[in-house]
């Protein structure tokens, strides 16, 4: 099998992403250097801009001794002992070290081993387990002792976020417009994890009285044993009213007052598009998209099923199933779309065929910054935005297609007939030109003629004079013959 | 693994050439004591915090490997790995590298112990191997089939014309990317060469002149070879296609020079071959003007060009090499490290140009090429660090304070956060020209502009002093974190009520701000004494650096 361009990490990084994501946990890679440099130092930088060492992991930076010879756990133990030891740490192998079945951590140290089957699993997979295990680590066994409290009178219900991990494309848009999406209809944000929650907090996940869960390809393991009602993410102006409407009735709030108070803030845009021209484009400026199973569904679903947008081609990168780009640039030769979603991979395969399709990321892998929180697909503030950005891209297509001004004016001149002002001659000067045309050989005469006469014309009413001089005759003569030889 | 063993995996010319420099603690301290910094250094030694481990700072090295591989023309490169190390490394050669599909044969635990993973890279190979495409296939056996022992060498050796190439860059053998390069190089060099042995092979496609050539080793910037064309031509030399090679035919013309240049110095296999083809081999490469002069006297000599000619060619090349470095002086103290391999190069050239270089380090090997740069940089007052590791690094950086710290990423972010202006050597300084008159003005370009926002890198760490620390990591927070210490050591000024003039004071452009402190005022600028003992006149006199 010949896989072309990977989209997705092995399972290591999956439980990297997921266990650098929470507070209070250290994480101790096992492996060459290569094996931290890749994941933290490099990509993260690219894909979530944290600077290389800023978060809590080391690596045991592996060698051939450790391979052949002494084991890693000496070298585990001098790694970990580099970290704050207050706080719990575990230890994931990279590949090389799962293979010689390192991670087995020293006795005595507060070290937590986690498989992430890196050789078999994909990332996501993995950091699906990965979510799960933090659960079941540090929270499970607490939260069963703790009395499951009944909600206090005028309380608000509570509602968790399951799955924001580093390395996830847009994920900072899309969990801030579903907080504030929870939060909008009187419901109150529980837990956001693993992102940004303390290792302290994991019992609390059995507190909220529902579960939204992120994305498909992960965090989805977590909410079933959770044992709670969960809705997925939407995306999508309907789509986001259902999750609302089935999220009032699981949590018996109402939802209604906030998604009218929507329609006339974040979703006006998209009625205000609706009824305009650019509309009548919808049902044929087709897209295609290759991103993620969340994405490429949602996507779907909102463009083509809510506003009739045709798609060409859809892709899911979905958590076991290697991909088959070589399919993909074939969709994309075969059924080129106007505007095409995806990752670095798309736009390169784009680039090689010289389609004009206009690029809007959607996804990783592809070296692009999603800190900033205005760009959200889900929700209704996602419905907003990615409706806006298709729109400007059918403008930007109208822009290549229209004419390049500089371009149309590179055709041969048609001067006017007529010279704007009279120029006069004087005598000297008709002298001098009658001359010239007698030197000329009959077949060129006229032309020879009307050249010199346009030249001489031209730069006396350049140099601002109504009169032809001879010297004016002598210098053209002169520049013109100068032409000729060179 | 300790220091000590890395010199002894390193290649036997490495070796021959190591000396008893091991690059580790000890080593430190010892070479502080030679080049009577013991005070410094030995403080400096004492002060390392233990890193997480001893290894030089690398990416995955099989990077190298693969980066040489995407940017060769008709050639085709296949990871054999584990996704986590092949989507990493597509990621960041498709970043540094180019934009060309990474092929990848997957396996997993089941392929792998059955011996189907190797079944699977020839039936990848068989597919990819059209002629029409490609002159070369390109397979890399990463960490796991490296270690399990896939047999890459089992595969044909060219189908259908298109020449196979299959080489194991484990990530815990080859120490760092940079020689990661010369493994994929060096296995080119070496096919070439045994198909040049059999009979005639293709001219270049922009067929040379006849004069004879010198073959340059190392990713160079695109105009340094022209430039250094320029330098050799009063020779009657020029230059041969470099190494790694552009083109498979451009390989032949390499390996038909008369001189080899090892300018980068970790190219160790690249070397073997050349020397096999009976190609003298030179160190260094032509910096500043000391370093042009030396250079050109050894490719000439080693050429057997009369020593009238050389002595044309080092009087025009010194004269433009001096007046470049007079119209770009650099006065600044500068640490330098980095895992390209052209560090000693690089502070060489910051040093003619009157900058103070106490320290650099490098992830690369001590060979016999970089010698003469090490002796003259030792000479010059830097201490020079093989195999340096991140602590090393930033421990130097910390201790000389430097104006302007060149680096790998973290030790950039180590400097920023405190305050001291830094730069990504690979993204800075390996994009531009380093050789003749264009490396001078180029490189004081970057130190200017970067240290002259020494301000501004002042002004951020007092405004977010504290955050990104301990607790407060990474991003997701909803506030700041329940307990941070650095809050209290940094607390926020009492404001007064706004008014207009506050405001028209924070939005003054940071040029109008009071000037920067000058370096001699600075707190540990008498103190540091030592640190100068080389130091141009001119800039331990003025107290103007860094301006
Ligand atoms: S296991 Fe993979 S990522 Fe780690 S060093 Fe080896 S090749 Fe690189």
């Amino acid at each position: 099998m010949l896989v072309l361009d990977h989209d997705r990490a092995g399972g290591y990084w999956g439980a990297v992403y997921a266990f650098t994501a929470i507070k209070g946990l250290r994480v101790v890679i096992d492996g060459p250097v290569g094996c931290e440099n890749l994941p933290v130092t490099a990509v993260l930088h690219y894909t979530d801009a944290l600077p290389p060492h800023e978060l809590p992991v080391v690596v045991t930076g592996l060698a051939e001794d450790q391979l052949s010879m002494s084991g890693t756990e000496g070298a585990l133990r001098r790694a970990s002992a580099t970290q704050d030891q207050s706080q719990p740490a575990v230890v994931v192998t990279g590949s090389i070290a799962e293979m010689i079945g390192g991670g087995v951590t020293p006795e005595g140290a507060n070290l937590q081993r986690f498989l992430p089957r890196t050789i078999d699993e994909d990332q996501w997979q993995s950091a699906d387990r990965a979510i799960f295990w933090l659960w079941s680590e540090f929270g499970a066994k607490k939260a069963k002792a703790r009395k499951p409290a009944a909600r206090a009178e005028g309380a608000k219900p509570k509602v968790n976020i399951i799955g924001p991990i580093y390395g996830t494309f847009n994920m900072p848009s899309d969990l801030a417009e579903i907080r504030r999406l929870i939060e909008g209809i009187g419901c109150e944000v529980n837990l956001v994890f693993p992102l940004g929650a303390h290792i302290k907090d994991v019992p609390r996940l059995a507190d909220a009285e529902v579960n939204v869960c992120l994305y498909r390809e992960f965090g989805r393991k977590l909410c079933e044993d959770l044992d709670k009602p969960y809705l997925q993410a939407p995306i999508g102006v309907f789509a986001t009213t259902n999750f609302l409407r089935k999220l009032g009735e699981l949590t018996g709030v109402d939802p209604e007052p906030f998604i009218e108070q929507e329609k006339h803030t974040t979703i006006k845009p998209v009625w205000d598009l609706w009824r305009s021209v650019t509309q009548d484009f919808f049902g044929t400026a087709s897209f295609a998209v290759v991103a993620t199973e969340t994405y490429a569904r949602g996507l779907q679903r909102y463009l083509t099923d809510e506003l009739g947008i045709p798609c060409t081609f859809s892709f899911e990168r979905k958590a076991g199933v290697k991909p088959d780009n070589a399919a993909v640039r074939a969709a994309l030769q075969s059924t080129p779309p106007l505007v095409l979603y995806g990752s670095y991979n798309e736009r390169m395969y784009a680039a090689e065929l010289g389609t004009r399709a206009i690029f809007i990321p959607a996804s990783f892998p592809g070296a692009l910054i999603r800190r900033a929180t205005g760009t959200p697909f889900m929700g209704y503030a996602g419905a907003t935005y990615v409706l806006q950005e298709y729109c400007n891209a059918l403008f930007d297509a109208l822009f290549h297609i229209l004419p390049l001004g500089t371009e149309l004016d590179r055709v041969e001149a048609t001067p006017a007939r007529l010279p704007a002002a009279a120029v006069v001659w004087d005598e000297a000067a008709q002298a001098l030109l009658d001359a010239f045309v007698e030197t000329q050989p009959f077949l060129v005469r006229i032309s020879a003629a009307k050249q010199l006469r346009d030249r001489a014309e031209r730069a006396a009413r350049q140099a601002g004079e109504v009169e032809v001089t001879a010297a004016r005759v002598q210098a053209v003569q002169a520049l013109l013959a100068e032409g000729q030889a060179a | 693994m300790s220091p000590q063993d890395i010199a002894q995996q390193a290649p036997p010319a490495a070796q021959a050439a190591a000396g008893g420099c091991h690059g580790g603690r000890e080593t430190m301290l010892e070479a502080a004591k030679a080049a009577g910094k013991s005070e410094v250094l030995a403080k400096l030694a004492s002060d390392y915090p233990k890193g997480p481990h001893d290894q030089p700072q690398s990416m995955c090295p099989a990077f190298g490997s693969l980066r040489v591989g995407l940017r060769m023309r008709r050639t085709a490169t296949v990871l054999s790995g584990s996704a986590c190390c092949v989507y990493g490394l597509t990621f960041t050669s498709h970043f540094y590298g180019a934009r060309r599909t990474v092929g990848y044969v997957p396996f997993d635990s089941e392929t792998l112990v059955t011996g189907q993973l190797f079944e699977d890279i020839r039936k990848a190979v068989f597919e990819l191997a059209k002629p029409d495409l490609y002159d070369a296939v390109v397979i890399i056996n990463l960490c796991v089939p490296t270690a399990s022992g896939v047999p890459l060498d089992l595969l044909p050796k060219q189908i259908e014309g298109v020449r196979i190439i299959g080489i194991d860059v484990p990530g815990f053998g080859v120490p760092t990317h940079a020689e990661a390069k010369d493994v994929l190089a060096g296995a080119m060099l070496r096919y070439a060469r045994q198909e040049a042995e059999q009979g005639p092979v293709q001219r270049p496609r922009q067929a040379a002149d006849d004069r004879p050539s010198v073959a340059l080793i190392g990713e160079l910037f695109p105009a340094d070879p022209v430039g250094i064309g320029a330098l050799l031509a009063p020779m009657g030399l020029t230059v041969a296609p470099q190494l790694p090679s552009r083109e498979w035919r451009d390989l032949y013309a390499a390996l038909d020079c008369k001189v080899t240049a090892a300018v980068h110095p970790f190219y160790t296999a690249a070397v073997r071959e050349f020397r096999s083809a009976g190609r003298p081999v030179v160190g260094s490469g032509p910096v500043g003007v000391e370093g042009t002069a030396a250079w050109l006297q050894a490719i000439g000599a080693a050429a057997g060009v009369d020593a009238t000619a050389i002595d044309a060619a080092k009087a025009k090349a010194t004269a433009a090499a001096a007046a470049a470095l007079a119209a770009s002086p650099i006065q600044a103290r500068i640490t330098v490290s980095g895992y390209e391999g052209s560090e000693l190069l690089v502070a060489r050239l910051l040093i003619e140009a009157g900058a103070e270089v106490p320290y650099v380090g490098t992830a690369c090997p001590r060979t016999e090429w970089s010698e003469p740069d090490r002796q003259w940089l030792e000479a010059h007052g830097a201490h020079v660090q093989y195999r340096a590791s991140l602590e090393q690094d930033v421990a130097a950086m910390r201790e000389v304070k430097p104006d302007l710290a060149l680096g790998t990423t973290p030790l950039v972010q180590a400097a920023k956060e405190q305050g001291t202006p830094a730069i990504y050597f690979t993204n800075m300084v390996s994009a531009r020209p380093l050789f003749g008159p264009a490396g001078a003005a180029a490189l004081a370009g970057i130190v200017r502009t970067q240290t002259a926002g020494r301000e501004r890198f002042g002004q951020m760490v007092a405004f977010f002093a504290g955050v990104g620390q301990g607790q407060a990591t990474g991003y997701g927070m909803s506030g700041a974190p329940a307990k941070q210490p650095a809050a209290k050591a940094a607390p926020a000024k009492p404001e007064a009520p706004k008014r207009l003039v506050e405001q028209s004071i924070v939005e003054d452009p940071p040029a109008e701000r009071p000037a920067p402190v000058p370096l001699s005022a600075k707190p540990n600028g008498a103190a540091k004494a030592v640190h100068r003992v080389h130091v141009a006149p001119a800039v331990a006199a003025a107290g103007v650096r860094g301006g």
